[in-house]
């Protein structure tokens, strides 16, 4: 017991400091501006050296980082805004923007942009569009993203004794490869598989079969996916390559349900084609004995093809009372200095044309055909702008899908049963 | 005490199964290999944590699956512990600490704050609520413990943001507050209830001979109850100790300030939207666990130490 | 009421204060805010409307992923509950025993309870339950000699994924034998020795004091386990990437509350579901305490 008693007085001193108030703060003088954001250890590095050059350089304003994992941004964002502790900025998604912005949440930046001449056309125009609706922009693009990128495994494509894929190959094309790089031991266990994708990314199917999900992106009216053939197309063919060519990873034998994992399955080469964005590039490159390229998606006989896409950028909150300040810091991060920082890393495609066109972005590093995610950006589709799209997508259509990839039902089956569903829930834009 | 087949009471606990001599060397037996068998299957996911902390990133996914990877990757270790300190540039020199940026060291100091006055405070109070709603008559007992019980049926998920907006306007928002205050008003339904239990089923005689004696019912509390329910006092100690140590909701909505933060959400710097560095998050995971494996390796004593040692016969 | 008796309820209250202190001001605030939110339309960025009982209407009439978390729930309950109980009475037994280390296997059997059901473990359960190459398929192969490609395919099967689930939960039962644990400390020796006495053998011995004596916290572990279970959401969130799948099979109430109220900005509508999920729960634990007379308390309090 005396021990015990020990243990509990140590304890109770040792917290002492902090409960005292002791922590290590650092005073804050003049303005307070709070950014929110998420992201890999990289990406904050590089966010806060800009932070602290900013502050080195503006006496008088404090800006304070505050960083939540991916998977809780959302929740923690709200709560602080529901309590009236919202931050000054925020780091968004091209997905997760028109949640804020169709419920009025972002400030309008024309003033700003007008205010000061600020020049949005060296970002690509494909990323300024997503944040711009009626005229008005919302958002200061970070990177874009076409996910639209196989990676491919070299050392499998020789063994298998294939040429490596080409940029206008088609759909034909990759299925033969997809069926020649699968290989099984002597008991008939596969030991790699053709292809798989990052996470289940239907929508990139979709996409890239010229399909589509409603009518309109940016004010859509009705859902077009359960009747739109092509996209039927897209789904039957992603079914079938797991239960009709059986060169695609089934959901039964993925690492993980919602795709966790398949990257490293693509690192140490149980996969040979890998389904993904740029920024599994640092990941990639670290992988020893690991010998890989990217190739655009194929495409099919009629030059059809599209990309989902992804990206970020920095948006102010309306809520926020240093809009001024915020806005001056997000010119600042958005800016060539961190697009050069980003591109470094090799993580992401920056949103300012001219560092992804420089030597900076295509550094001749892996992967040696960087450059086809310049031509990719051309083929860029985005998910509708409305209110209910994440719970149509992920709790309507997905479970419906989920039958079609386990082989339970066709991809007609499943349209004819989304169909009503669908037309239950219309897009919510107001 | 003389008869063999009964166990001396301060020696030993064991009631049930340990009596007959004869048998003892085969149950002994049973049970040794039924511990052994168990602690393998129960230790799988953190045999494989262990592992895959000592490989490299790249390593965490071969196949088939490698349980004792070579070389041994050690530096994960100062790696994961020092990784999250790029997140800040805060000083803590002024303590004598001598590093700068927030690394795990800082989240244990805050974890380990919140997590012992929790503890205690959670102890003192649960037990005192438990020992009203156990052995005290008063109107209302029976509804207001219903009540008390269905707190903990609303999901916190809608409680949440009132909870939080009720913190802020009071002025707790950035502190430890909002984690260790509760803890002092009662600790929470479930410790509650646990310890009533635990009351309930001591003899109310021991009550009334007390009584008789001059206690006052603070005193029936203090000093005939609680050390009757030592091992229920060290369960709900753990619990809430445990409970604080490793919490991740709660300081995600009211620590701010990276140098408030605990050790579970430092736990998630390592998960981020472009993968995860799994190698570095078992590390870290292990390394914060650390803790509570030997807390508890010292406080599972005290679960034997019941009515056995207090002599109550 | 004697003076006595008023003294006594004077000294519960002034024993309860800090409590009731909590419970009026930080519980009976945020929930009663629950519950006005529950018939109204928010999505916490806009002003909250109300709506009245639109969000129960839409919900018992027009939603059929509320039935079917409602049935994956209850499943999930009636599934894991009693094997969980089982087990860790069983487990507590055993560390009850006087063996060399026993310390060590208590340590060694609480611990995943802590680690094992975080993001931290997942990877690894994700691959156990592979249906190709886990651990799991190539056991009940090895043992029955079923061929994997037989096995059930786990969390890839909407049959088997919940069964899963219910397997994971297991790897918790070191909660439950620390309080049982606690709970036979509380037996009194006196007992067992009336019983060996009376001639019971060990297995009359568990029937006639140890169940009994145990049953306080048998009830009490009964209560938490079916709160704890109608409310599982961390190990399905993690496991099936938040979306509670294949094909809504792991839908749980808590997991589709939490995906209203903040994948899908619907916090009204995850409030009326709270509402009908604290119902349930009140329901079932209402049914225990009505049909609690096995359970026998030492220190009943008279009335």
């Amino acid at each position: 017991m005396k021990n015990l008693r020990l243990v509990m007085v140590g304890l109770i001193c040792l917290s002492l400091p902090s409960l005292l108030g002791l922590n290590g703060c650092s005073k804050s003088s003049g303005t307070q501006i709070r950014i929110s954001s998420w992201g890999s250890p990289e990406e904050n590095q590089i966010l806060s050296n800009l932070i602290d050059k900013y502050n080195q350089s503006h006496p008088g304003i404090t800006v304070v980082l505050e960083r939540t994992a991916f998977e809780d941004y959302v929740q923690h964002l709200l709560t602080q805004i529901a309590g009236g502790e919202g931050p000054d900025v925020i780091f968004v998604e091209a997905n997760n923007f028109v949640n804020f912005y169709l419920r009025g949440a972002l400030e309008p930046l024309n003033p700003y942009i007008q205010a000061d001449h600020f020049d949005l056309s060296v970002y690509y125009p494909q990323a300024i569009d997503r944040y711009t609706v009626d005229g008005q922009t919302y958002v200061v693009p970070r990177d874009i993203a076409p996910i639209g990128l196989i990676f491919y495994n070299k050392k499998a494509f020789d063994e298998a004794g294939i040429p490596y894929p080409t940029d206008d190959w088609t759909y034909e094309d990759f299925v033969a490869d997809g069926k020649k790089l699968m290989k099984k031991d002597d008991k008939g266990n596969v030991t790699r598989w053709g292809f798989v994708d990052d996470w289940p990314n239907f929508d990139a199917w979709v996409y890239d079969f010229g399909g589509s999900f409603a009518d309109d992106v940016k004010h859509p009216t009705k859902w077009t996916f359960a009747t739109d053939p092509n996209t039927l197309k897209g789904i039957q063919f992603r079914a079938d390559m797991m239960n009709k060519y059986k060169m695609m990873l089934p959901p039964s034998g993925l690492a993980a349900m919602g795709g966790m994992g398949t990257g490293d399955m693509f690192t140490n080469g149980t996969v040979a084609m890998f389904l993904s964005g740029l920024w599994k590039t640092p990941t990639f490159r670290m992988a020893k004995d690991l010998q890989w390229d990217v190739v655009m998606m194929p495409k099919g006989s009629d030059g059809i093809r599209g990309f989902s896409s992804g990206g970020s950028g920095y948006g102010i909150l309306k809520s926020s009372a240093h809009k001024k300040e915020a806005w001056d810091l997000v010119k600042y991060i958005s800016g060539e200095e961190g697009a050069k920082m980003l591109a470094e890393t090799g993580l992401a495609q920056p949103a300012i044309m001219s560092v992804s066109n420089s030597p900076v972005f295509l550094d001749g590093q892996d992967p040696k055909n960087k450059k086809v995610v310049l031509e990719a950006i051309k083929y860029m589709k985005y998910n509708p702008m409305c209110k209910n799209w994440l719970e149509v997508h992920d709790s309507i259509i997905n479970p419906e899908l989920d039958k079609v990839w386990s082989g339970s039902e066709t991809a007609e089956e499943a349209m004819a049963h989304l169909q009503p569903l669908l037309e239950k829930n219309p897009p919510q834009t107001q | 005490m003389t008869d063999p087949t009964v166990p001396s009471p301060a020696a030993s606990p064991t009631g049930f199964w340990a009596s007959k001599r004869r048998a003892d060397k085969i149950t002994r037996a049973i049970v040794t290999i039924l511990l052994v068998l168990g602690s393998v299957v129960m230790m799988l996911p953190i045999v494989w944590m262990l592992s895959t902390s000592f490989k490299t990133r790249t390593d965490v996914f071969s196949i088939p699956p490698v349980w004792i990877p070579s070389p041994l990757h050690w530096e994960n270790y100062p790696m994961a512990w020092n990784v999250s300190g790029m997140y800040s540039t805060e000083d803590w020199s002024f303590l004598g600490i001598p590093f700068h940026g927030v690394t795990f060291t800082t989240y244990t100091l805050n974890t380990l704050t919140i997590a012992v006055l929790s503890c205690l405070g959670t102890t003192l109070s649960s037990s005192l609520v438990a020992f009203a709603f156990a052995r005290l008559r008063f109107p209302g007992r029976g509804p207001l413990f219903i009540l008390c019980l269905a707190t903990m049926m609303v999901p916190t998920q809608v409680t949440m943001i009132p909870t939080f907006i009720l913190f802020k306007s009071i002025g707790w928002y950035d502190t430890f507050y909002p984690l260790i205050v509760p803890a002092f008003l009662g600790g929470g339904a479930y410790n509650i209830f646990l310890m009533r239990q635990f009351f309930m089923s001591i003899p109310y005689e021991m009550d009334e001979a007390a009584k008789i004696d001059g206690c006052s019912n603070f005193g029936v509390y203090w000093r005939i109850l609680l050390p009757l329910c030592k091992p229920a006092l060290t369960t709900v100690a753990v619990f809430s100790f445990v409970y604080n140590w490793t919490d991740y909701l709660n300081p995600l909505i009211y620590l701010d300030t990276n140098s408030k933060k605990t050790l579970a959400l430092g736990l998630k710097n390592f998960v981020s939207l472009y993968g995860q560095d799994y190698h570095l998050l078992m590390a870290a995971s292990l390394l914060v666990s650390i803790p509570i494996a030997v807390l508890f390796l010292i406080g599972q004593r005290y679960f034997i130490q019941g009515i056995a040692t207090t002599g109550l016969k | 009421m004697t003076s006595a008796e008023r003294k006594e309820a004077i000294s519960a209250f002034i024993f309860l204060s800090p409590f009731l202190v909590w419970m009026v001001f930080l519980m009976g605030g945020p929930i009663l805010a629950a519950f006005f939110l529950s018939f109204c339309k928010w999505d916490i960025l806009t002003p909250i409307q109300f709506v009245g009982f639109d969000n129960y209407k839409e919900m018992f009439f027009q939603d059929p992923r509320f039935w079917k978390s409602l049935f994956n729930t209850a499943y999930f309950t009636f599934l894991s509950v009693p094997i969980g109980m089982v087990l860790s009475i069983a487990v507590a037994l055993l560390m009850n025993q006087k063996v060399k280390g026993i310390g060590i296997y208590r340590t060694l059997f609480y611990l995943p309870s802590v680690v094992g059901a975080g993001v931290a473990v997942a990877v690894l359960w994700k691959w156990i339950f592979n249906a190709d190459s886990g651990l799991l398929n190539y056991m009940i192969s090895l043992l029955t000699g079923v061929p994997i490609a037989d096995c059930p395919k786990w969390l890839a099967s909407e049959a088997w994924s919940k069964p899963a689930l219910v397997i994971m939960s297991l790897w918790g039962v070191g909660g439950g034998m620390i309080i049982y644990l606690a709970g036979l400390q509380g037996i009194p020796f006196t007992l067992y020795e009336a019983a060996e006495i009376d001639g019971a053998n060990r297995w009359q011995q568990f029937w006639t004091v140890t169940l009994p004596g145990l049953s306080p916290v048998i009830f009490f572990q009964l209560i938490i386990s079916i709160v704890g279970s109608f409310q599982i959401f961390t190990q399905v969130d993690v496991m099936t990437d938040g979306l509670g799948g294949p094909a809504d099979s792991t839908l749980v109430m808590v997991l589709y509350i939490y995906q209203k109220a903040f994948k899908y900005y619907q916090m009204g509508y995850a409030s009326a579901l709270s509402w009908v999920l604290f119902i349930a729960i009140l329901l079932a634990t209402w049914l225990q305490f009505k049909y609690s007379k096995w359970v026998y308390y030492e220190g009943e309090l008279r009335k």
